[in-house]
């Protein structure tokens, strides 16, 4: 990724596909798993041997994922940055482009433009505690960051998973929490809404509330925050009550987004392009830019 | 005034007198390396349209606008001015960020998809007659699709090249608030000619080099003090008789400030949501994309379109819209134009130009609204 500055001083992120941030490009899907009954990781890479080779990305980036003649829609890349030559998009089919990407498997095509989007701040963080919390599908853009802490794990102190989902059939990842909880200082606390009948030993509640059985600290963690934008309220409101700054709290902030690179004006937040400014930003930017129709 | 028949060649001056009868010279100059687009009469429209044109007749003179809120009419004028009527409802935006436009073509084979992107248009635009708002527009739409990392390839093709030939203006309408946005109503940077008329000369002045190589091809005569006098005179006062103003002092944070104020609630059973102003705004540059596919699902096109966020699927997600509210989509155009356009480009989004006051169906007029959150007179 290279970046540039606007007239206005904002750093941008040029798509590392092509020149031309609107053409999709070639990806071949490698591998498909099972994450829940509406949700696969595709692992991908690109046809083209260079772009294969030299595409890069970080964590909280986000690929236009489509098909030519259908669409493409903004997907958070849920792979850890540090693979090289592949990558992967957990997706729920819950729309056109990823009802058609529900069709796919090994060995199909796939159009890939990317990656865009302002990262989460592993490199501001080293040194910190680090509080990952998720609700539902935000997970995906927080496993890239966590796997990619766990990669440098001494650079962290101790790194805490808060994860949520509706049900116990709606969580993703189950297959990597036994790799993530046993390393040293890192703990995964598991909640849902509502057992709905599975066989579930674990909390129930809100997301919120396992910050209540969290032994987290306000000062030395910095908190990294996705899900629902009520889900990512009322835990803001949870943090904030027990002393995390506003400075030191980032989230992942989800707006309609077509263009991907600032121009097609969907995803405003105020002044903000979430596409482009976003989706990762500091809670202290959005200030007064929240849940009012703004 | 006494005119020689004889014509100076100006080679070093960067002004020269023009007369009115030799406008065709220009045009004609134009035409040989430039597709030239100029305001034109629509009968159908009864209304001044941009349109690309292949002779000088078919630029619109002698026509007489008025324009108020949510009313335009024109009608010929008593045969002074070639150029005494304001703005119609199309901006160079129109050809620069047309309003369909296709991004790629290609098709699915065994393999995958190849994609390709369509040629460049033939010939460079030139834009004559467009006015200082205007010039200024396309500058601000500069600021959206040609910035350091992400050049929009298909603005910058039809962008590269084109000539701006700016008629200042001497006549502004009952809509107007160039002055106030600081950008007309002479033109003062974007232009590579800027014309203005007198009674019966242009004074012609280059803005660029190449706007000086046409200049020293036109049969005009050196420009005169009198005349650049004579020429600003009437500049300045078109200053006063401009119909609007709009105090900009501090206006972003006021209008930042401003997001609870009660009149927005005003908007919710006034504006009707009908997407005219982001069509004819000449910085208006929203858009959305429409991917094509034919019967045999091979061969595919994707489609740039004009979009609105006055639209109310615009900022949809799943069902979840984050500006559910009528009067939310008029503050967040509102507010973008006049206040967050200033945080992301260092310019307003607003030029002044007065069309969507012009063009609304029910005359809500934006210096209004803005000085009502103020809340003080504009």
């Amino acid at each position: 990724m290279t970046r540039g500055l606007t007239s206005a001083g904002r750093p941008e992120s040029r798509a590392a596909t092509s020149a031309d941030p609107w053409l999709l490009v070639e990806a071949v899907i490698r591998d498909v798993r099972e994450e829940s009954y509406d949700t696969r990781t595709y692992t991908l890479s690109f046809k083209d041997p260079a772009l294969k080779e030299g595409y890069a990305f970080r964590a909280g980036q986000y690929n236009m994922l489509g098909f030519p003649g259908i669409g493409d829609a903004a997907i958070s890349i849920s792979s850890d940055p540090g693979v090289r030559t592949t990558f992967q998009h957990t997706v729920r089919a819950v729309g056109g482009v990823t009802m058609a990407m529900a069709r796919m498997g090994p060995g199909d095509v796939v159009g890939i433009r990317g990656p865009f989007g302002n990262p989460w701040p592993v490199e501001e963080a080293r040194g910190s505690d680090l509080l990952l919390i998720a609700g539902g599908n935000g997970m995906a853009t927080l496993r890239s960051a966590l796997e990619e802490a766990l990669r440098r794990r001494g650079e962290y102190g101790e790194v805490t998973l808060l994860y949520g989902a509706r049900t116990p059939r709606d969580l993703l990842f189950t297959a990597d929490f036994d790799r993530w909880s046993v390393q040293r200082d890192t703990n995964l606390l598991l909640t849902v809404d509502r057992a709905d009948g599975e066989p579930w030993t674990g909390h129930v509640g809100v997301v919120p509330t396992l910050l209540d059985v969290a032994r987290v600290s306000p000062e030395t963690s910095v908190v990294l925050l996705c899900g629902p934008e009520v889900m990512m309220e009322f835990t803001i409101i949870a943090l904030e009550k027990r002393g995390f700054r506003s400075e030191r709290i980032f989230l992942s902030m989800e707006r309609r987004m077509r263009c991907g690179v600032a121009q097609c004006g969907h995803c405003f937040l105020g002044p903000k392009f979430v596409c482009q400014d976003g989706p990762v930003f500091r809670y202290s930017q959005l200030n007064g830019l929240w849940g009012k129709g703004v | 005034m006494v005119r020689s028949k004889s014509t100076i060649l100006i080679r070093e001056s960067r002004a020269g007198v023009l007369p009115k009868q030799d406008l065709p010279a220009l045009i004609t100059l134009l035409q040989e390396s430039h597709e030239v687009v100029a305001p034109t009469y629509s009968p159908e429209g009864r209304c001044i349209l941009l349109e690309r044109i292949t002779s000088p007749r078919q630029i619109a003179t002698g026509y007489r606008d008025h324009q108020r809120p949510g009313h335009y009419t024109i009608q010929k004028g008593d045969g002074e001015l070639l150029f005494g009527y304001a703005n119609g409802p199309h901006s160079p935006k129109r050809f620069l960020h047309p309003g369909r436009l296709t991004l790629f073509t290609g098709e699915w084979n065994d393999r995958g998809f190849s994609l390709s992107v369509p040629p460049k248009p033939d010939r460079p635009y030139a834009f004559f007659g467009i006015r200082p708002c205007d010039s200024f527009g396309i500058q601000v739409l500069d600021r959206t699709f040609l910035r350091v990392a992400n050049v929009d390839v298909h603005y910058r093709a039809r962008r590269a090249g084109a000539f701006i030939a700016v008629v200042n203006c001497t006549e502004p309408s009952e809509v107007c608030f160039c002055a106030s946005m600081g950008t007309g109503p002479r033109a003062e940077s974007g232009y590579d000619l800027r014309l203005t008329e007198m009674a019966e000369d242009f004074l012609v002045e280059s803005g660029t080099g190449r706007g000086a190589a046409v200049l020293a091809r036109l049969p005009a005569r050196a420009a005169a003090s009198v005349q650049l006098a004579e020429a600003d005179r009437l500049i300045r006062e078109a200053v006063p008789r401009m119909g609007r103003t709009l105090n900009t002092r501090n206006l972003p944070k006021i209008l930042r400030q401003g997001l609870e104020h009660p009149h927005w609630d005003v908007m919710k059973d006034w504006c009707v949501g009908c997407t005219n102003c982001t069509i004819v705004c000449p910085t208006c540059f929203c858009n959305d994309v429409q991917d094509h596919v034919d019967l045999e699902l091979r061969r595919v096109r994707r489609d740039r379109v004009w979009d609105s966020c006055f639209a109310l699927q615009f900022a949809e997600m799943r069902g979840v819209n984050p500006r559910e509210e009528l009067k939310h989509r008029y503050r967040h155009w509102c507010v973008h134009k006049l206040g967050y356009w200033v945080e992301q480009y260092g310019v307003f989004g607003c030029v002044g130009c007065g069309r969507c006051l012009t063009w609304c169906p029910v005359g809500i007029d934006i210096t209004q609204v803005a000085a009502e959150i103020r809340g003080g007179r504009p």
